[in-house]
């Protein structure tokens, strides 16, 4: 698989690329800022969430980003992560030109008062009164993040650490936070569509060519000791059934072994022939459903597990299963027919991702800010060069009781 | 240089509302419908069929049936069929609505041939093995009593059992005594009526549809004969519900969930295009006025929507939000006023141009790739229609004007005649 892209970095910092799609109608743009939540202060968390609602707020030339979004056919949204801030729109591909300037006004003169302010504060309060506090287990990454990390940003989500953070945000705080991480030095930018390269970079350069860079450098992160001994948290509480969760220290995006973890949460919990499913939840029936997956962050992240029992299981028991699956990870090279199957999987998923203009813009920016775009390519490559033998190792390394953060939620009835 | 960042670029080309349709090949035993586009190695392979859960012989029988179709067949244990699915990279659907059962194959191209017959398999041979069926019903109890805790969960439910008649399927609410009663013969007997005595449509799409077409058509004209076809349950009357207003407590929620329904006329019925597009400005995208005014003007919500839904024979347009706890009744009111303002004054024309550019957009995004089109495709085919559709929807799109859509609100757009409900804590 070979990627069709063009990559200019304009004079002021803003890196820019460019995928040609003749066969689609629709254009997408994709604006990746390198601020997530890792970069806030353990004080003031939630900000780049609530920065990204306020991007829509309006800028300087342009009063209501949406209705003009909306006048151009458009479709758009944004999303925050502990490593970065992404916004995207889609569209008829003959409004190129107004995506643009549109993204331009935003991005460089948003306009951001006490009461767009108040309003915000409000909505993403709501947001996290539904995506954490009103269902059950919502609040597990709240936990699992404090449980699994004690020095990195990784141990609050994105959204904050607590609701009294996003209450309490200034104005002032809020502005210097945009001072500091919405420049074009800290952003990338990628077009899809039926374009030609070099006209979109001369055009993004018009428009983005005088916007100034901020040179700024954010601190060095604090980095995660290792840890050496398991955590562990047990909530009793008025929960539907037991649940699992477990979280293992593991290596960041771009390192070494983050293809073998990949490999391993596969050989875990991909498909019904996976090892979790097959044995834990279809032979012995100790749960009703139970993934494996990695968080994928940037910085050094997190193998989970996780699941709910089956009716009437013991928790006890159900964890000890999962131990016993992951123990022999440790200590046996998984069978040449199970990479195989993980790697046609991923074959399969990478072709899948290729289907959408607005994905290729995602993920040339995502591999551009990770390391290059032109690394997108190499992806299934990488999966490629991992070996059981690699794969056992890192097991050995990632699997182990101490360093392992397990939280479970315990129904009145079973709590003792 | 500077750009000019006080004037919008100029546009001089209009949207592309144009469309590709499938074509049907095949012989006289009956034909595919196939799209041979596209430049990823990827083929999707799909058969629908026009029964599904208002059908069902047994209630829940045709749902848990269609989930037990990926758990074995007679002659591959579930662990050698799902284990040379995933060997291969392939992903099997099966699903089941209220009016349509559909099967869904993915695979890439070089693996064509070695998972089309499993997948065959697997629609036509189930083994419906009494302990997976078992391990099923306690995966999906267990999900009831999760799901069951939520506010959105209790506030959809209770709507259905009061927009529906007595008797129709989709008032009745499934309790886990009603998976745990349904048994291996329910599940063979829903597979024979629902999927066997049924000959699917087949569909294609990928760029080398084309090349696997006749082959896969002829192994489903062998597997089913033309003249199996049960026709559908009699189409159910949906008389417009009793208004009601109704709180489902749930102190221990920090949330109330909302849920405004009222029933609309189907995606056959003439008037379909212009209150989609009622619906789109009453909530239906981010401009929307009850997104404006319940999250942008008033930050009561995370996010509020309005959409609308078709059956075969009526629609449904519901208003959905989570609700910060305290204001539903300033939410409730401010939803009527939207409604009612619909009904009484036009829309003026910036915002009646925008929702029209917004939804033209939507439109070519629906239409933009094989896998976009097909869908469409089937959409209209369970409705019975065409692209006679289409042309409808284009041609309202660039005609209507804004008192039509007035004269919509009022007669649909009717607040005294929705089902309300509000599910949480406060109530």
């Amino acid at each position: 698989m070979k990627t069709e892209f063009t990559k200019k970095i304009l004079p002021n910092g803003l890196t820019v690329l460019v995928h040609p799609d003749p066969d689609t109608r629709m254009g997408s743009l994709n604006i990746m800022v390198k601020v997530g939540s890792r970069d806030e202060d353990p004080e003031h968390t939630g900000f780049a969430h609530l920065f990204e609602h306020l991007m829509f707020s309006g800028s300087q030339h342009i009063p209501s980003y949406d209705q003009v979004a909306q006048s151009m056919g458009a479709e758009n949204n944004a999303f925050t992560s502990n490593d970065l801030t992404d916004y995207y729109l889609t569209f008829p591909a003959h409004q190129l030109e107004v995506a643009l300037w549109l993204e331009r006004d935003r991005m460089g003169c948003p306009v951001i008062d006490q009461n767009a302010l108040d309003t915000q504060k409000s909505v993403v309060i709501e947001e996290f009164k539904q995506r954490y506090l009103n269902q059950p287990y919502g609040d597990a990454w709240l936990e699992l993040r404090n449980l699994a990390y004690k020095t990195h940003p990784y141990r609050w989500a994105t959204i904050g650490k607590e609701l009294a953070h996003i209450e309490k945000a200034t104005l002032d705080v809020v502005l210097d936070f945009k001072n500091r991480f919405y420049a074009p030095d800290r952003m990338i930018l990628a077009v899809s569509g039926p374009y030609e390269a070099e006209r979109v970079v001369e055009t993004v350069h018009r428009w983005f060519g005088d916007w100034a860079s901020s040179g700024y450098q954010p601190q060095p992160r604090p980095q995660e000791p290792v840890q050496n001994g398991i955590r562990r948290l047990d909530k009793p509480g008025l929960y539907p059934a037991p649940a699992l969760y477990m979280a293992f220290h593991m290596p960041g995006r771009g390192e070494t072994g983050y293809h073998a973890c990949d490999l391993i949460t596969d050989v875990l919990s991909r498909g019904q022939s996976s090892r979790l499913f097959r044995n834990l939840v279809m032979e012995r029936g100790l749960f009703s459903d139970l993934n494996a997956y990695v968080t994928g962050d940037m910085d050094p992240g997190l193998l989970v597990v996780s699941g709910h029992c089956a009716p009437g299981v013991d928790l006890d028991l159900a964890e000890n299963a999962v131990w016993e699956t992951l123990e022999r990870l440790r200590h046996e090279e998984i069978t040449e027919f199970e990479r195989d199957k993980s790697l046609h999987q991923i074959e399969s998923s990478l072709v899948f991702a290729r289907l959408q203009g607005l994905n290729m813009a995602m993920n040339l920016c995502y591999f551009e800010y990770l390391s290059s775009a032109e690394n997108y390519d190499l992806e299934l490559d990488c999966y490629r060069a991992v070996t059981p033998a690699m794969i056992k190792e890192q097991a050995s390394i990632v699997l182990q009781p101490r360093n392992a953060s397990v939280l479970r939620y315990i129904p009145s009835d079973h709590a003792s | 240089m500077h750009p000019d960042l006080q004037r919008r670029p100029s546009v001089t080309e209009h949207p592309d509302l144009t469309w590709s349709w499938p074509l049907q090949v095949g012989n006289e035993q009956g034909s595919a419908t196939l799209l041979n586009l596209g430049r990823e190695p990827l083929l999707r392979v799909e058969l629908h069929w026009k029964l599904g859960t208002w059908d069902e012989p047994v209630f829940l029988s045709g749902r848990l049936m269609t989930r037990l179709l990926s758990e074995g067949t007679v002659r591959h244990s579930a662990s050698e069929w799902t284990g040379a699915m995933d060997f291969w990279g392939a992903q099997a659907h099966f699903s089941i609505e209220q009016e349509r059962c559909t099967a869904t194959l993915y695979v890439l191209d070089a693996y064509v041939d070695r998972v089309w017959p499993l997948f065959l398999e697997a629609v036509l041979e189930p083994a419906f093995d009494p302990e997976a069926l078992i391990r099923v019903v306690q995966s999906k109890v267990q999900h009831w009593n999760i799901e069951s805790r939520k506010v959105t969960v209790a506030a959809s439910r209770r709507t259905r059992s009061l927009v529906y008649p007595y008797g129709h399927p989709e008032e009745r609410l499934s309790f886990p005594a009603d998976y745990q009663a349904v048994t291996v013969a329910d599940l063979r007997e829903a597979h024979r009526l629902l999927i066997l005595q049924n000959a699917p449509a087949l569909g294609l799409c990928g760029p080398s549809a084309e090349r696997f077409a006749q082959r896969i058509l002829k192994d489903v004209q062998e597997a089913w004969s033309p003249d199996f076809n049960r026709s559908p349950a009699a189409l159910f009357d949906v008389p417009n519900p009793t208004p009601a207003l109704i709180h489902v407590p749930m102190p221990e929620n920090v949330q109330v969930a909302l849920r405004s329904t009222l029933v609309f006329p189907s995606k056959s019925h003439p008037d379909y295009h212009a209150l989609k597009i009622l619906t789109v400005l009453l909530g239906g995208y981010f401009g929307s006025r009850l997104m404006q005014n319940l999250r942008e003007d008033k930050g009561l919500t995370y996010g509020v929507g309005a959409a609308l839904r078709s059956f075969g024979d009526h629609g449904l347009m519901t208003v959905q939000s989570e609700l910060q706890a305290g204001s539903s009744d300033l939410a409730l009111e401010e939803v009527r006023f939207e409604m009612q303002r619909l009904g009484a004054e036009d829309v003026g024309k910036p915002e009646f141009d925008r929702v029209l550019s917004y939804l033209r957009g939507q439109w070519m995004a629906g239409m933009d790739g094989p896998l976009a089109m097909m869908d469409r495709y089937w959409d209209l085919w369970h409705h019975g229609l065409g692209e006679d559709f289409l042309r409808r929807s284009v041609q309202t799109m660039q005609e209507l004007e804004p008192a039509t859509l007035r004269r919509m609100a009022q007669t649909y757009l009717d607040p005294d005649r929705a089902v309300v409900v509000l599910a949480g804590p406060g109530l």
